[in-house]
């Protein structure tokens, strides 16, 4: 169903009375089937795209200039934008928490629209399946790398439980009991590293106990897919513009 | 619309599915459909039922070709009758209190069970009534069936609000469907014709919501059973969130009507709010205002009504977002 147009600030809302609703009375005038691009008339057949009456020559023009577009679409391009996305995508997760203390999952989906909008324009707004599958994999990252920070949290909570009951077992413990272990100490790259691997299976761990942040994680992810769908210009035709024979 | 190649019953040229008119001599495809809708446009304008005739010239519309002068002339009706409908008009009967009344006692439960009629409306939708049934399922698991349940219902009330707002302008949309964490929409199947209407529709889901929130709120306050506390202070905090004017967001189509200088002053109640309740939803809500004041662009004339609606839920809202939540049993 087609959207209403624009306002028309020249229309008298009370012609409604004479209106025939026989023949189309356009604007411009009327003199037969024409094409929308070249304008020349369209005598024996014509050609349909959304609406829109198409000579056979233009038809042939616009899918090839639909092919060309699609054969220049960069997937670097493409990548290079959407990762871009993805980081601002995070950015704006870890700045509305800060500004608000709350962790809103509709930033998933905001994630989702900025990363999909992204990969496309790269992409040269041409989508299909390797474009869509880009987009969803940096929407994953991006929406998975908010769970960096409460699992480092979690992570430091027991780190720090851990340590405080071995400190008291030892203090407590007979003397001549081995002290505790060192820790192994991870440097800042490789630890950050680990929690966004960790980050990474979290959503798929967390099972039905996180099951609202999946299925948000999943409308983030269809919107990055709903962006870069194939764009495909199906014309329809031809149809003919002379009189059938009659039976 | 027809899927098939239909030949012009007057010059015989195949018209192309999805062509609104032949493209040879111009005769209109839904011809048969356009008088009728007009006709009923006109029965219904006699009676001065605003809200039929509105419906039946939005059908006429997407049956005329654009560029054409009944395409223009029916789209200026739409305007033309959204605005009386707006200003109240609708349709021309007495409202539903006092013809109850008239009817004493046994008219006024009938009122009421015509009104909770309309509340179940959705309900007899199957995609609703799933949509629902797998929202309970997860907001069961997480919170308990008492307050998945009233919770759920509170979202389904605010989403009828849009359902009765599209209704009263006489635009086609689906019953509402859940998505569990999300909440549930209702797709339209045509755009508004104005800005107004569009943000009228935008802010009934808030105003029922409130609506809900503030019947819950009740019923605390009669029972004292901390449950109704919990859904009065969730349904507002939900409602005050589906302010944010940003994407789909009822806050989005909210402010679309309004001027910059009114979401100006929209930021500025939110921020003050925010100063009372300190709620940091509402920085979240002020920020995006200002945001959208700077950029948006801007509306022809300032729409005080909508400004009062908009500003109303903004302040009761965060008021019943300072509920003090009960402590977990």
């Amino acid at each position: 169903m087609s959207p209403l147009g624009p306002a028309n600030s020249g229309s008298d809302p009370n012609a409604t009375t004479t209106l025939q609703f026989e023949r189309a009375e356009f604007s411009g005038g009327h003199s037969g089937p024409a094409c929308s691009t070249c304008k020349r008339p369209a005598d024996n057949e014509y050609h349909h795209l959304n609406g829109r009456v198409f000579c056979t020559s233009c038809r042939a023009k616009i899918e090839q200039s639909i092919e060309k577009l699609r054969q220049s679409g960069s997937l670097s391009r493409a990548a290079l934008f959407g990762l871009a996305a993805a980081i601002a995508g995070a950015l704006i997760f870890y700045a509305v928490t800060a500004a608000t203390g709350y962790q809103f999952g509709l930033i998933a989906v905001v994630v989702g629209v900025l990363v999909g909008k992204a990969v496309r324009k790269g992409s040269g707004s041409i989508g299909g399946r390797k474009y869509q599958a880009l987009a969803m994999v940096l929407t994953y990252f991006s929406i998975a790398s908010t769970y960096v920070p409460p699992l480092t949290k979690a992570f430091y909570a027991r780190a720090e439980k851990q340590q405080a009951a071995e400190t008291q077992a030892f203090a407590q413990a007979p003397a001549g009991t081995p002290a505790p272990r060192p820790k192994v100490h991870l440097g800042v790259v490789p630890f950050y590293a680990f929690m966004f691997v960790l980050a990474l299976a979290a959503p798929v761990l967390g099972g039905f106990r996180n099951i609202l942040g999946t299925i948000i994680l999943g409308i983030g992810l269809w919107e990055a897919w709903k962006f870069n769908r194939r764009v495909d210009v199906k014309f329809t035709g031809p149809f003919a513009v002379t009189a059938a024979p009659s039976a | 619309m027809t899927s098939e190649v239909i030949r012009c019953t007057e010059c015989q040229t195949e018209i192309a599915p999805g062509l609104l008119s032949c493209p040879s001599c111009a005769r209109l495809v839904h011809s048969a459909e356009l008088t009728d809708l007009a006709r009923q446009a006109e029965d219904a304008q006699r009676n001065s039922n605003w809200t039929d005739a509105l419906a039946a010239w939005r059908q006429a519309v997407q049956y005329l070709p654009p560029g054409t002068r009944q395409r223009d002339a029916a789209e200026a009706k739409v305007r033309e009758l959204s605005g009386r409908v707006d200003a109240g008009g609708g349709k021309k009967t007495e409202p539903w209190w006092k013809r109850a009344s008239a009817l004493g006692p046994v008219g006024i439960v009938a009122a009421l069970l015509g009104k909770a009629k309309f509340l179940l409306l959705g309900f007899t939708k199957m995609g609703t009534l799933l949509s629902f049934l797998a929202g309970l399922s997860v907001y069961w698991a997480l919170w308990g069936w008492k307050f998945a349940l009233c919770f759920l219902l509170s979202i389904y009330i605010h989403e009828m609000g849009h359902v009765a707002a599209l209704q009263r302008f006489g635009i086609p949309a689906t019953a509402p469907t859940f998505i569990p964490g999300f909440g549930a929409f209702v797709r339209l199947k045509q755009h508004p014709a104005t800005d107004r209407e569009d943000a009228r529709v935008g802010l009934a889901g808030p105003v029922w919501g409130l609506g809900a929130a503030l019947f819950a709120l009740a019923l605390y306050a009669a029972t004292g059973n901390p449950l109704w506390a919990g859904v009065a202070r969730a349904g507002a905090w939900l409602n005050l969130f589906n302010l944010i004017p940003i994407w789909q967001l009822d806050g989005s189509r909210g402010i679309r009507s309004l001027n910059r200088l009114q979401i100006w002053m929209l930021a500025l109640l939110t921020a003050a709010m925010w100063m009372v309740t300190e709620d940091g939803m509402l920085v979240l809500v002020a920020l995006v205002m200002a945001f959208r004041a700077s950029t948006k662009r801007e509306s022809p004339e300032p729409d005080w009504t909508g400004f009062i609606e908009f500003a109303g839920l903004i302040v009761t809202l965060s008021l019943l977002c300072l509920i003090p939540l009960p402590a977990k049993q």
